[in-house]
């Protein structure tokens, strides 16, 4: 690398520990750089803890984000993850000054306060929770009570008991029942300061509190905010999953969704971004689960405006009415029911009775509070992000992410996390990474268990489960809080006492707990696995209603885990030296800006083209709405890739085949006649999309005076349209129909900053936009306004009932169906102007001989679309731009951060370590069916020819074993649960259940 | 007097959602029958049939598969294959004159704890009211 520096000596301060928060702080400690992540409440997540599931996908998933390419990593959940080397996790922790240091370094000062517990000793036990008598309500379930001893939500990180000291009694209860004496009722609130090479804000939003909305019935319990009703659906929530109405618990059977709750008027101009798409969420949520409920939802328009996003509305639209307007007035009758008022477009006035109302209310920024520390200015309460950029402040060490800089939603967060870690390491430059050597496992082991149930208080017959265990020559022993440090140590002695080589620990459900004992086996030579953690505290000693069944459990339970110990053995592969070069396919602006960004760290990038010269797409843009001029950017950026000497760029150049995987893939690339072969560690596809080309007569394509979008911006730009009269703009032009079922997001803004350049230009001139919603999301919501103060025209239409154009006596003619006028209506225009949607530019790649896929409307497909959204299904693999559906300039530039912050994991690796969570396959059993290549969800599975037989590649293999259990001569298997295990784990589970009697 | 049929349940959980559902269920003191022995594994589709089948042999009166919802899967489908996969095997069962209905398969998310509790619960009584796997050799001795 061409800085060099040293694991954990560069030191990024992530402000917020919410998701967008974790995910810069995740993918920032993966390549090597010292991260201490604050967050304002008692424990992690923000809002996301909240949300069981999310859009696009109706699952939730947060536990993908983190990468997976160190043994053993992949077992672990996220949740025992944050307790990762180099990651310092403050809670409590609010910032009140921030003081610049030399070199552009920043010293950071907080509060804490005080937790009143001490965390390395708190074991989770709950007993203070327990025996608290104060009750207050709960921020997090929202609609119930907690104590004044609690976590935030169960399965809390950091995995500790917090006490609020503003409710606190300081009864001293929970101070005599705490077994390892961790509460100290004299706790101090701390200063904490640090010293950062970056910054990254990652503070959220709040949510917008609807108490100002008298007209919409805020006070009636049966008017709800989207979260309440979100917990209410949720399984953990205050009605554990059911519906039931606030004022008597009766189940609704009509119930109305108010989108724009608090965005959108006049304390919040702007647009909320996310609301229209969770709102629908929560509408398919309910209808999925009372099929019977009717749903409304008032909206002002459908902002579905991403590549998934609108076939998600449009399959929801079909169970709900969706009615265009913000009702007028809510009220309730004497049963609690809700009577809204609303008009309708054709201008009728309605009263409507509901058993429950659910404002869809937006975010509200927070940076107010702390901007002027950092000598930030703000717009509307979010961070001002810099023209130019999505996650870039005037300060360039200091980025904002997701709501910080304006309001997110959560995969647009996530990439921005991402991007954030992939312009730091730019920045700051990585380390190279330390080596794990391969390890292999021994058979003829020496087994051990420790018991771990916390307390004496457990009910288990101590006696009776030794004497059973020593039967079977196993040794066990009972070691109270092996979380802690005492009891890690005694944990410790006892392996090396009885110089064990295998261990199962029947214990707490793993958090820190598992990765520190995976530490300390792996510091005494064991590989991982070796270590065997069974979650038993939870789901047997405090899940168990039935308190004489434990001795059972623990006896059947630990056997049957020591039993799959002592039959592990395996050989470690040899480690993967990656190719030490990035291969970028297209050179357009996400291709040039990754190229530019592996440059500055020191990564040798081919980046190829298939036209003359770089610059794709951005090349014909104009000036944003926001006044970012790409063309000076662009010619600049082509300027340093084509000086630098770490970059090969290859114009007139295709893509033939990859073959390969993850660190050693080869591609053939073709020029002219000529096959040229490159080696790279990640290919990154940054092949770009085309402009909807409109069919002849399609909106009056072909007709004089009809334009695309694109191209009359470049006029305005020219000063070629100071003397048009009148302009007809015309959206969804090979959008949001049968064949392109996706929002192209760029064109609604593109059409407010052509009207508004051409209004500034001459106020006289007639603006009319006929769009069917305007998809101005989040901030731009500003410019939306700003063209109706202008003077422009709205006009929405309904896909069934286009605009037609025609030319007449000379004139163009516009002519549409006005809802609310209830006429057609014509106007005559000087030029019309299509909004030319963007489809995807279909190129068949091959990867070792199979295609490589894409989703349904043709674009690149992300292995995750919310928490892994440049990764592609094959490791080492990864897209950008508009390759993987519709965004403006800037976004596409943001996920090119964000995939090069995902790529640096693999390229600053001298080795890539083996595996333990890996398939493999038995050469002679093998029948070379190919069937476990079909059942492997990540192309990790190749058919050898020369061996023949089916071959795993290591690197790429997640460890899940579905091939294993495809395949029908057992050849295929999985190292972590190998069928001789699982059959003996069973037999031990079926055998041992009489002698609980 | 003759015992209370105590039923044996095999459950294969994901190691994703549902062995962390088991944990919050746990966690949050929400209690259910002590009759699931749980095997962790890394995705519902890794479950060989082969075990299932090997349970029933045993004597196990059911078997529980968790799995993460649709669309949720760690590994883009595996639960989607595991779906199929039991699908199929219950009419081998049917074949092998095995009661399909002991074996389920569930989605429960690791945000479903309460969900977790419920399951188990309902699958103990419905297979308490079938009575024990006649495979079980507790039932031949």
């Amino acid at each position: 690398m061409a800085k060099k520096v040293k694991e954990f000596e560069r030191h990024v301060v992530v402000l917020g520990g919410g998701a967008a928060g974790i995910a810069a702080a995740l993918a920032l400690n993966d390549l090597g750089f010292k991260v201490s992540l604050i967050e304002k409440q008692s424990h992690l997540l923000g809002t996301i803890g909240q949300l069981d599931k999310q859009f696009p996908n109706d699952a939730c998933g947060f536990c993908q984000l983190r990468s997976r390419v160190e043994p053993g990593v992949s077992e672990l959940c996220l949740r025992r993850d944050l307790g990762a080397e180099g990651l310092d996790i403050y809670n409590l922790s609010t910032l009140w000054n921030v003081e610049k240091l030399k070199g552009e370094r920043l010293k950071l000062y907080f509060n804490q306060e005080p937790a009143y517990i001490k965390p390395r000793l708190c074991v989770r036990c709950r007993k203070c929770e327990d025996v608290c008598p104060v009750e207050v309500p709960d921020e997090f379930n929202l609609l119930g009570k907690r104590k004044a001893a609690y976590t935030r939500y169960p399965m809390a990180i950091p995995p500790t008991w917090v006490i609020d000291g503003e409710n606190c009694t300081r009864c001293g209860e929970c101070v005599k029942v705490c077994p390892t004496d961790c509460i100290d009722l004299e706790m101090q609130p701390r200063e904490i300061s640090l010293e950062a090479d970056a910054v990254v804000i990652a503070t959220g939003f709040s949510l917008i509190d609807p108490a100002y909305l008298t007209e919409l019935g805020v006070r009636f319990p049966n008017v709800v905010t989207s979260l309440e009703l979100e917990r209410i659906l949720s399984d953990m929530g205050p009605t554990q999953g059911e519906l039931k109405r606030p004022s008597d618990g009766s189940e609704p059977k009509k119930v109305a969704f108010v989108f724009c709750a608090g965005s959108r008027d006049r304390l919040h101009p702007y647009c909320s971004t996310a609301c229209c798409m969770y709102g629908a969420k929560e509408a398919r949520m309910l209808g999925d689960k009372y099929p019977d409920t009717e749903l409304t939802i008032f909206y002002m328009d459908r902002r579905g405006y991403g590549k998934p996003y609108y076939s998600y509305m449009e399959e929801t639209l079909p169970d709900v009415r969706w009615i265009p307007c913000r009702p007028a007035k809510v009220e309730e009758d004497q049963d609690n029911n809700l009577i809204v008022h609303y008009e309708s477009e054709d201008g009728k006035f309605h009263k409507e009775e509901f058993d429950l109302v659910t404002l869809v209310v937006g975010q509200e920024g927070r940076a107010d509070d702390f901007a002027n520390l950092f000598e930030l200015e703000t717009n509307e309460g979010f961070v001002k992000i810099e023209v130019g950029s999505e996650i870039g402040t005037a300060n360039p060490k200091v980025f904002a992410i997701g709501s910080a800089g304006g309001p997110k939603d959560l995969p647009d967060s996530i990439t921005e996390a991402q991007a954030a870690a992939g312009r730091i390491a730019s920045l700051l430059g990585i380390p190279k990474t330390r080596n794990t050597p391969p390890k292999s496992v021994e058979p003829f082991p020496k087994v051990g268990v420790v018991f771990d149930p916390v307390g004496d208080d457990d009910g288990l017959d101590k006696d009776a489960i030794k004497t059973f265990f020593a039967e079977k020559g196993i040794t066990t022993a009972f070691i109270n809080y092996t979380e802690t440090g005492k009891g890690l140590s005694e944990l410790e002695n006892f392996i090396k006492e009885k110089e064990l080589d295998r261990l199962v620990v029947a214990g707490p459900a793993p958090n820190k707990a598992e990765r520190l004992l995976k530490e300390r086996v792996q510091e005494l030579g064991w590989h991982p696995a070796q270590l065997e953690y069974l979650d038993f505290r939870e789901p047997v000693l405090w899940g168990y209603e039935d308190a004489s069944k434990f001795n059972e459990a623990a006896l059947t339970l630990a056997l049957a885990h020591a039993e799959k110990l002592r039959l592990l053995s395996f050989d470690s592969a040899e480690p993967v030296q990656p190719f030490g070069r990035a291969l970028i396919v297209g050179a357009g602006a996400a291709g040039l800006w990754a190229a530019r960004q592996f440059a500055d760290v020191g990564v040798s990038v081919t980046l190829i083209e298939k036209t003359e010269q770089p610059g794709g797409q951005a090349r014909k843009l104009s000036r944003t709405l926001e006044g970012f001029e790409p063309a000076p950017f662009l010619e600049n950026l082509i300027k340093k890739v084509k000086k630098s000497k770490k970059i090969e760029l290859l114009t007139n150049t295709t893509l033939d085949r990859i073959e390969g995987e993850l660190g050693k893939f080869t591609a053939h690339l073709k020029r002219g006649e000529k096959e040229l072969i490159r080696g790279a560690a990640i290919i990154l596809f940054a092949t770009g999309a085309q402009e909807y080309e409109p069919k002849k007569d399609e909106f009056g394509w072909g007709l004089e005076g009809v334009i695309s979008e694109r191209d009359f911006a470049g006029r305005i730009s020219k000063g070629e349209t100071d003397d048009l009269k009148s302009v007809v703009m015309i959206q969804c032009v090979g959008s949001r129909n049968e064949e392109h079922p996706y929002c192209s997001r760029v064109c609604c803004r593109r059409a407010l900053a052509n009207a508004i350049a051409l209004k500034e230009a001459n106020p006289k001139v007639e603006v009319t936009i006929i769009a069917r919603d305007v998809m101005s999301w989040g901030l731009s919501e500003l410019y939306y306004l700003k063209a109706r103060e202008l003077g422009v025209n709205f006009i929405r239409y309904e896909k069934d009932n286009p605009p037609t154009v025609s030319r007449r006596d000379g004139k163009l003619v516009v002519s549409v169906f006005d809802r609310l006028l209830d006429a057609t209506v014509e106007l005559s225009a000087g030029s019309v102007v299509l909004a030319n949607g963007i489809v995807a530019s279909t190129l068949p790649i091959l990867y070792n001989d199979k295609p490589v896929s894409f989703d349904k409307f043709g674009f690149f497909a992300e292995v995750n679309p919310k928490f892994r959204p440049t990764e592609l299904e094959v490791d080492g693999m990864f897209a950008a731009g508009l390759a993987k559906g519709p965004k403006r300039l800037t976004e596409s530039l943001t996920e090119a951060s964000a995939a090069v912050a995902k790529a640096l994991v693999f390229l600053r690796a001298e080795k890539l370590a083996p595996k333990y969570y890996v398939a493999r396959t038995n050469t002679r059993r093998c029948a070379f069916c190919g069937i476990c290549i079909d059942a492997c969800p990540n192309s990790a599975r190749v058919m050898d020819d020369d061996l023949m037989s089916a071959r795993v590649i290591e690197a790429i293999c997640q460890g899940c074993g579905i091939c294993a259990s495809a395949c029908p001569s057992q050849a295929a298997h999985l190292l972590t649960l190998e069928s001789d295990q699982a059959f003996r784990m069973i037999d031990v589970m079926l055998a041992q259940t009489e002698r609980g009697d | 007097m003759e015992k209370e049929f105590d039923p044996k349940i095999v459950g294969f959980f994901c190691n994703w959602c549902t062995a962390a559902a088991a944990d919050l269920a746990g966690t949050s003191r929400i209690q259910y029958p002590a009759n699931v022995r749980p095997i962790r594994v890394m995705c519902s589709g890794s479950v060989d049939a082969s075990y299932v089948i090997k349970a029933l042999l045993e004597g196990a009166d059911g078997v529980l598969i968790g799995g993460c919802h649709p669309n949720d899967c760690h590994y883009v489908n595996g639960n989607y294959k595991a779906r199929r996969r039991v699908a199929l095997l219950k009419s081998i069962l049917t074949t092998l004159d095995l009661d399909p209905d002991r074996v389920w398969l569930r989605w429960i998310s690791a945000a479903e704890g309460v969900r977790f509790a419920k399951v188990v619960r309902q699958m103990t009584e419905e297979i308490k009211e079938k009575g024990p796997n006649p495979m079980g050799k507790s039932t031949q001795t």
